[in-house]
C-alpha cells in the first residue's frame, strides 16, 4: 500500500467524523459540550502514546504484512461485513442498553479510536484487512448515528 | 519524530498534568471564590506533598531509567496493559467519590500535588514500562470520566 492512498484514506475518514462534530455541537454550543468534544477527539491520544511506547523498537514482534496477493473481492467482503455487523449491533445497542448513545459524545470518542488505531496501522504493520475492518466500523457508527436514529 | 521512549515518556507526562488542570479547573466551578476564601489553608496544602517528593528524592538515590531500545517480551506487555486498564478503572471509578468526599478547596489541592508528586517523582527516578503505564491509565481514566460521567 502507497503512502498517498493511506493518507488519503485518513482523510477520507475525517468527513463523517467532522459531520458527528458538527452534529453534536449544534444542539447546544455550551462550555460544557465543547469541553466533552475536546475530551473525545483527544481521548485515545494517551492509549496511543502508550502503544507507540510499547512497539517502537527495533526488531518488535509486530511486522509489516505481505498481503500482495490479497483480492479487491475479500477484502471488499471485509468492509461490508463489518459496516453490517455494526450497524446492526449499534441498533440493538441502543434499543436496548444505553439509550443516550446518539445523543451523546460517544460515537466521537469511537470514530477518535478507529482514527487512532489507523494511524498505528500505517505505521506498525500496513494490513489491508485491518483498514477494511476499521473503515467498516467508522461507516457503520458514521452511518447509524446520521441516518438510522 | 517520536521514535524515542525518552521523548514519550515526558510527553505522556504533559498530557497527564493538562488533563489532571482541566478536570480540575471544571469539577471546581467557583475556584477563585474558593480560593480567596481560605487563601491560608490553600497555601499550605501543596507542601505535604513537596516535602514527600523532596524526602523521597533523596532517599532513593538510585535512579531507574530503562528507555532504552529494548524489545519488551509478551508478559511485559499484557502486565503493562492490564495495569493500564486497573488504573484507568479506578480512577474512572473513584473520581466521583472522591469529590463527594472531599468538598472543601485545600483537601483537593492536596490530592493533585500528591499525585502531581508521584508524575514527578516517576520522572526523575523511576521511569519505566510500568511507571509508563500507571501515568497512562491516571490520564486515561480522567479523560474517560469527563466523556461519559461530566
Amino acid at each position: 500500500m502507497t503512502k498517498t492512498l493511506a493518507r488519503g484514506l485518513v482523510i477520507i475518514l475525517l468527513i463523517p467524523y467532522s459531520l458527528l462534530l458538527f452534529e453534536f455541537l449544534a444542539k447546544d454550543v455550551t462550555v460544557r459540550n465543547i469541553i466533552k468534544v475536546f475530551a473525545s477527539v483527544f481521548g485515545p491520544v494517551p492509549l496511543a502514546i502508550f502503544f507507540a511506547y510499547l512497539f517502537v523498537a527495533t526488531g518488535s514482534f509486530v511486522k509489516k504484512r505481505d498481503e500482495s496477493t490479497l483480492s479487491v473481492f475479500a477484502s471488499f467482503n471485509y468492509l461490508l461485513v463489518t459496516l453490517l455487523a455494526t450497524t446492526l449491533f449499534l441498533y440493538f445497542f441502543e434499543a436496548f442498553i444505553y439509550k443516550e448513545f446518539s445523543d451523546s459524545v460517544v460515537p466521537i470518542f469511537l470514530n477518535s479510536l478507529v482514527l487512532v488505531m489507523y494511524i498505528a496501522n500505517i505505521l506498525l504493520t500496513k494490513s489491508i484487512q485491518v483498514i477494511a475492518i476499521l473503515s467498516g466500523i467508522s461507516m457503520g457508527i458514521s452511518i447509524h448515528v446520521l441516518f438510522i436514529t | 519524530m517520536l521514535t524515542n521512549r525518552t521523548v514519550l515518556f515526558y510527553l505522556q507526562s504533559l498530557i497527564t498534568i493538562i488533563s489532571m488542570v482541566i478536570i480540575g479547573l471544571i469539577l471546581v466551578p467557583d475556584f477563585t471564590e474558593q480560593v480567596s476564601a481560605n487563601l491560608l489553608k490553600v497555601t499550605i496544602a501543596p507542601f505535604p506533598s513537596i516535602s514527600l517528593l523532596i524526602f523521597l528524592l533523596f532517599v532513593f538515590n538510585k535512579i531507574i531509567r530503562d528507555l532504552d531500545d529494548k524489545v519488551y517480551s509478551l508478559s511485559e506487555i499484557v502486565i503493562g496493559s492490564a495495569i493500564v486498564v486497573i488504573i484507568s478503572a479506578l480512577i474512572f471509578l473513584g473520581t466521583g467519590l472522591t469529590l463527594a468526599v472531599l468538598q472543601s478547596i485545600d483537601k483537593k489541592i492536596f490530592l493533585f500535588s500528591i499525585f502531581l508528586g508521584m508524575i514527578i517523582f516517576s520522572l526523575f527516578r523511576a521511569s519505566n514500562l510500568y511507571t509508563m503505564a500507571l501515568i497512562t491509565g491516571l490520564s486515561e481514566g480522567i479523560i474517560l470520566y469527563i466523556i461519559f460521567r461530566y
